[in-house]
C-alpha cells in the first residue's frame, strides 16, 4: 500500500482535478485504507454543508440605488475623444502655418520680438572649455504657398516660439472652457 | 433582452442597458457579499459598490464571457478589500448572523445547520473565504481563482485546502 494521501491530492481528488491514472490510484488507495476514507469524508462533509446553504434575497431593490449612484453623464469616452481630437487640430493647425506664422510674425512685430528673446547668458567658465548649443533643425515641411524659411531655433526665433505656444495654449484653454460649458448647459437641461 | 447585448449597450454608455444587468445580477452579487461578509447591511452596501465599480470598468468586459461570472469576481475583490479594512472581526461577524426563528422543526434544524455554517464561514481569514466562494460558488478553476485575486496558484490551492480544513473542524466541533 503506497503511503496515506496528501491533504493537496484529497482536494484535488474532491475537485476533480486529477487525470485518469492519479484518480484510478487513489481510488484504489482509498478501498484499502481507512484513514483516509476518514479524512476524505470529512472534507465531503465541507462541501455538502456549503452547497446547502441557501440564497438570500437583499432586503430591497438594488436597481435604482444603483442607477441613482451611477456617475452623471456617459462613461467619459466622449470627453477624452473630444480633448483628443482637440489637441490634435490644435498641433496640426500650429504645424500647417507655422512657416508662415513665424516669419509674419518677426515681421510685424519686431520691437516685441527683439524684447521676448532670449538673451545670451555669459557664465564664469573656469574650465576654459567652450561649448556651443547645436542649432536644431526642425522637421517642419515647406509652407505650400511658398512663404516658409527653413527652420531652426535661434534666439532670434524663440520669440515666435513663445508666441506660438502662447496662441496653442489660449486656443488649448477657450476650447476646453467652450466644451465644459456646453457639457454644463446640457446636463442642467 | 440576452445580458451579454445587456453588458454591450452599457458599454456604450447606456444606462438603462446597466440597470437591467443589475436587475438580473443583484441578488447572486448580493449573496457574495453576504456570505463573506456575514452582514445583511454590509452585503448591500458591498454590491452597490460592486455595481458601481463594473460600471466604471464595463468597456474591459469581454463580451464572450458571461457578465454575472465577471460581476461576482468583483464582488469578492471589493469584499476582500473590505475585510481587510476592517480586520476580520469574527466574533461581531458571527452574532451579525441571525439566530434561528422558532417554527416547524425541521425547518428549525436547517436553519441553524445554515447559520452554523455562515458562522464557519465568517471564522475563516478573508483570503480563505475568498477562495472557498471563488471555488464552490462561482465554480472556477484554481487558474481562474488565481486570475481573479491576481495570486500565485500555489497560494491560491494552499488557501482554498487549509480553509475547508479549518472549516471542517469548526463545523465538526458545533
Amino acid at each position: 500500500m503506497m503511503e496515506h494521501l496528501t491533504e493537496e491530492q484529497l482536494n484535488e481528488y474532491l475537485d476533480n482535478s486529477l487525470d485518469a491514472p492519479e484518480l484510478a490510484r487513489m481510488g484504489a488507495h482509498l478501498s484499502d485504507c481507512p484513514d483516509c476514507r476518514a479524512r476524505l469524508a470529512s472534507l465531503q462533509t465541507v462541501f455538502q454543508a456549503l452547497a446547502a446553504l441557501p440564497e438570500e434575497t437583499p432586503s430591497h431593490e438594488l436597481t435604482s440605488s444603483v442607477l441613482k449612484a451611477l456617475p452623471n453623464g456617459s462613461s467619459g469616452l466622449g470627453w477624452r475623444l473630444a480633448f483628443a481630437m482637440q489637441a490634435g487640430l490644435s498641433i496640426g493647425f500650429l504645424l500647417l502655418f507655422f512657416p508662415f506664422l513665424a516669419s509674419r510674425i518677426a515681421g510685424i512685430l519686431p520691437g516685441l520680438t527683439a524684447q521676448l528673446a532670449v538673451p545670451e547668458v555669459k557664465f564664469p567658465n573656469p574650465t576654459g572649455f567652450h561649448f556651443s548649443p547645436p542649432v536644431v533643425p526642425l522637421p517642419f515641411p515647406s509652407h505650400p504657398f511658398s512663404l516658409a524659411l527653413p527652420v531652426t531655433i535661434t534666439h532670434a526665433n524663440f520669440s515666435n516660439w513663445l508666441l506660438l505656444g502662447i496662441a496653442a495654449a489660449l486656443l488649448f484653454i477657450v476650447g476646453n472652457f467652450s466644451l465644459i460649458f456646453h457639457n454644463t448647459s446640457r446636463t442642467r437641461k | 433582452m440576452d445580458e451579454r447585448d445587456l453588458a454591450q449597450r452599457a458599454a456604450q454608455g447606456d444606462r438603462e442597458a446597466f440597470g437591467g444587468l443589475v436587475e438580473c445580477h443583484q441578488a447572486g452579487v448580493y449573496n457574495v457579499a453576504y456570505r463573506m461578509l456575514g452582514d445583511c447591511r454590509e452585503a448591500e452596501d458591498a454590491a452597490q459598490e460592486t455595481f458601481l465599480r463594473a460600471f466604471r470598468a464595463i468597456r474591459r468586459l469581454d463580451p464572450q464571457r458571461p457578465p454575472g461570472a465577471w460581476l461576482k469576481k468583483i464582488a469578492v475583490n471589493v469584499c476582500l478589500n473590505r475585510l481587510e479594512r476592517r480586520g476580520t472581526l469574527t466574533l461581531d461577524d458571527e452574532a451579525a448572523i441571525p439566530a434561528s426563528d422558532p417554527g416547524p422543526e425541521s425547518q428549525t434544524i436547517q436553519r441553524e445547520q445554515t447559520r452554523q455554517v455562515r458562522s464557519a464561514l465568517l471564522a475563516l481569514p478573508p483570503h480563505f473565504r475568498a477562495a472557498i466562494e471563488l471555488r464552490h460558488f462561482q465554480e472556477l478553476s484554481y487558474a481562474e481563482m488565481a486570475e481573479a485575486l491576481n495570486r500565485p496558484l500555489s497560494d491560491i490551492k494552499s488557501d482554498l485546502f487549509r480553509a475547508r480544513k479549518l472549516l471542517a473542524e469548526i463545523l465538526r466541533k458545533t
